[in-house]
């Protein structure tokens, strides 16, 4: 009789441990629920970041998700224009002060706190239409933070791009990764030979930062300038996938991508162990779903990528093809992106609406949501109406 | 508009340096001349002494108002010549105008004694020194002002008395420095036994640490015993520094001898204990100074769920000796017997070596050592840093130095530059102080 109940505790104990371990980085960016993030910090370093949320000082914390905890992990506020004193946008790195130590498989984490995005939907919708359309993009889900136990706020908890995201939507981290950094307006312009005209100026190397690498990049960009062969583009870049994501980022009306207002902004490049191609990674979309009637070549004429590749007639019917099987994908009221759209509102809303921290009223929260839906219902039947009859490829 | 700003400043402080330069060089030239008069109307000065305002000059220009006022004025300048580290193929040798500090000294009343003394290389010019003494009785004093605590021997050593251009690591780190207080201190059984304690402001300018008190004494233990006359001069001492850290206070943080951080930056909370111990012995030629300080600073309610750590320990020793070749005595500091370029004189020169030890850990090692400034167990780090140098006095007023430095860093190397353990470094300095 004891050793079977001494059996049935060791069974049970193990059980519960496979459980506690059987969670996996699939689950934390599971995007069907609202997940709870709880950060302890030491209440004065929480108020350092808040007062210095210009600066990357990382400061010790432990965060805890479904009963699973991390000590010693470093926490820093993060963002460009997102940056915030009262709302803080929070880079979680689990490496930093354990250099083995990772969460679910992960090293980092972002905790977007959305401010320039008063629906919390366009990021998470905008993500969630470049998966669909085959293009590998960051997850994210929504979660409540508690920082020492108050609510801090409805986040929306991103997965980083870096070495982990690679392995899972390449098979292969051991390439170049670059984070485009805003710096002026730029639009690939040939600048020089230097390579420092371009990286780490705008490429900033997120992988292999010791050997980056950026005369590769010099040729990509002289070859975008200067090639009359549009062969030799191909070398660089599958073209194919660069017109799909310019399909999505324009169906988006994205005000701040590769074709945005004010110069390229908001995106990964990513350069393939032992190769020439590079791959565009989609990164903050929070300036689109602006204008449902937002030009269906918006901007492409500054970019001198898109502007060459445009211009040649084939490629531009390739962009239309892409550029309408993104709106069918996305669909119009009831379809596809409208079910995402009241998916993610049901799930966030309360969320939201008890965010005491966000820098818009709940009534303002209420009609940029409505906005969303408004863009939505006409998106697909605009851009289809611009595509006009495509030729089958 | 803040690139422009910091510009600003950046030019600001080089024109103050180079307007400091040009005083050293003007200062320099004439220094040699003037070091030949030093005994200039001596016993007309005597006579003079009762009347009125008069200018003298012995050692130093001095202003006196009767007897009851005397103002020296005093001007101290350092330039290092730098090459570092030398096992660097692309080292860089560069010029820094590192010290240049003027200010005046003396007494008034017979009684009360007195110091101002700024520094012109720093970006916003301060006082480093402004105090009151008044020694009404010689065993009681009272200091009141800016000052440095009396805390750590090499710390309370003059920069241009020090035997090597660089402090200790435990006189630079652990040791407090200047701060505004008041403090009592005094001699008994002629300097056999001096005390000195006081109460604070903070721990010094750069010290976030609250209101610190701080007891020293000192003494010639063996004058009261039959020793031998070389043995006499042994003076020993013992100090304990209390103070307060309010929250947000950082521990002292290790450095090597060029300012690369060593040691993890450590939030602390409660209270900060210094002890430390020191010993100084000079006869004829020859010295031998040693210290130990013992820092350990409390973390009450430091841990991200604001639980109390272990305190953060930073611990430390250095042992110096000195011998000048030319023969001078040492008790005094160095004098030249004959000084250079005058009557074929050489100077002094004196040969100097330090070896030291500065660690910083915690006082108990829960789980496993994390580098960050609330880790339970804070990582052993330790500098070991050996000094050899060579000093040489051309005059009362002009001293060069030269120093080899090699350091070793143990345990976490935190900064990515400092994963090269072993550091040779290489100094010389030009100081004029008058």
């Amino acid at each position: 009789m004891c050793r079977a109940k001494r059996f049935l505790l060791a069974f049970t104990l193990l059980a519960m441990s496979a459980v506690g371990n059987a969670h996996t980085a699939d689950e934390l960016f599971d995007d069907t629920i609202i997940h709870e993030i709880r950060l302890y910090l030491h209440p004065y370093d929480w108020g350092q970041l808040r007062a210095n949320f210009l600066g990357n000082t990382y400061y010790p914390a432990e965060i805890h998700w479904r009963g699973l905890q991390v000590a010693n992990v470093a926490v820093r506020s993060r963002g460009l224009g997102s940056r915030s004193g009262t709302k803080p946008s929070l880079k979680v790195e689990f490496d930093r002060y354990v250099k083995t130590q990772q969460f679910l498989g992960l090293t980092s984490l972002i905790l977007n706190n959305s401010i320039e995005d008063a629906s919390f939907l366009r990021a998470r919708l905008s993500m969630l239409l470049f998966r669909e359309m085959g293009i590998p993009a960051p997850r994210q889900t929504y979660a409540r933070l508690y920082v020492n136990d108050l609510y801090a706020g409805l986040y929306l908890m991103v997965e980083p791009v870096d070495k982990v995201f690679l392995a899972r939507n390449f098979r292969e981290n051991e390439g170049h990764l670059y984070e485009y950094r805003w710096r002026d307006s730029y639009y690939f312009e040939y600048l020089g030979l230097a390579p420092g005209l371009y990286s780490p100026r705008f490429f900033e190397p997120r992988t292999r930062e010791e050997d980056f690498d950026p005369a590769t990049i010099v040729e990509l960009i002289r070859v975008i300038n200067f090639s009359t062969d549009g062969g030799e583009l191909q070398q660089f870049l599958d073209i194919e996938m660069f017109l799909r994501f310019l399909a999505v980022e324009n169906f988006l009306a994205e005000w701040d991508g590769i074709l945005g207002q004010w110069g390229m902004n908001n995106f990964y490049l990513y350069r393939f162990q032992g190769t020439r191609r590079f791959e565009f990674i989609p990164w903050d979309r929070e300036f689109s779903f602006k204008d449902p009637f937002h030009p269906i070549s918006f901007n492409a004429d500054m970019n001198v990528l898109t502007k060459r590749l445009l211009g040649i007639p084939e490629l531009y019917s390739t962009y239309l093809h892409a550029l309408r099987a993104t709106a069918i994908q996305a669909g119009g009221t009831g379809e596809w992106l409208a079910e995402e759209l009241e998916r993610a509102y049901a799930q966030m809303r309360f969320a939201a609406l008890e965010d005491p921290l966000k820098p818009v009223s709940n009534a303002e929260f209420e009609n940029e949501v409505e906005a969303i839906r408004d863009f939505v219902r006409q998106r697909r039947d605009y851009v289809i109406s611009q595509v006009g009859p495509v030729s089958p490829e | 508009m803040r690139a422009r700003s910091v510009k600003r400043r950046q030019i600001r402080r080089y024109q103050r340096r180079r307007i400091a330069a040009a005083c050293f060089l003007v200062l320099l030239l004439p220094c040699s001349i003037l070091a030949q008069d030093s005994s200039t109307s001596t016993a007309e000065g005597k006579k003079a002494e009762q009347r009125g305002v008069r200018f003298t000059y012995k050692d130093r220009p001095s202003l006196r108002i009767g007897k009851s006022v005397r103002i020296d004025f005093r001007a101290k300048f350092h330039g290092d010549f730098r090459g570092f580290p030398l096992e660097d193929k692309k080292k860089t040798t560069l010029f820094e105008f590192r010290r240049a500090r003027v200010g005046v000294q003396g007494n008034f009343l017979r009684e009360f004694e007195y110091e101002l003394e700024t520094e012109l290389t720093d970006d916003q010019p301060r006082l480093r020194d402004a105090y009151l003494n008044l020694r009404y009785f010689r065993d009681f004093q009272i200091q009141v002002g800016k000052f440095k605590q009396p805390f750590g021997r090499d710390r309370l050593t003059a920069f241009h008395n020090l035997d090597f251009i660089f402090r200790s690591r435990i006189g630079s780190e652990i040791a407090p420095g200047r701060d505004i207080g008041v403090m009592v201190h005094g001699r008994f059984y002629n300097r056999g036994l001096n005390y000195q304690t006081g109460i604070f402001r903070g721990s010094g300018e750069d010290d976030a640490s609250g209101r610190t008190i701080v007891a020293r004494l000192t003494g010639l233990p063996l004058r009261l015993v039959p020793t031998p006359e070389w043995l006499r001069s042994l003076e020993l001492g013992i100090a304990v520094a209390s103070s307060r850290l309010p929250e947000g206070t950082i521990a002292p943080r290790g450095e090597t001898v060029f300012g690369q951080a060593f040691s993890q930056r450590v939030q602390v909370n409660g209270r900060r204990f210094r002890a430390g111990i020191e010993m100084e012995w000079a006869s004829g030629p020859f010295s031998i100074q040693g210290e130990f300080i013992h820092s350990r600073d409390g973390r009450r309610q430091q841990s991200v769920r604001m639980e109390d750590l272990p305190d953060a320990i930073a611990r430390g020793w250095y042992l110096g000796a000195t011998w000048a070749i030319t023969g001078e005595k040492k008790a005094e500091g160095i004098h030249p017997r004959k000084e250079f370029l005058r009557n074929g004189g050489f100077g002094a020169l004196e040969v100097a070596t330090r070896y030291e030890h500065l660690r910083f850990a915690s006082s108990e090692h829960p789980g496993p050592p994390v580098a960050h400034a609330r880790a339970p167990n804070i990582p052993s780090t330790s500098d070991r840093a050996w000094t050899a140098g060579i000093n040489w006095y051309l005059n009362r007023y002009i001293r060069i130095q030269g120093n080899v430095i090699r350091e070793r860093v143990e345990g976490f190397p935190l900064d990515s530059s400092a994963d090269r353990q072993i550091f040779w470094s290489r100094i010389a300095r030009l100081q004029f102080v008058m």
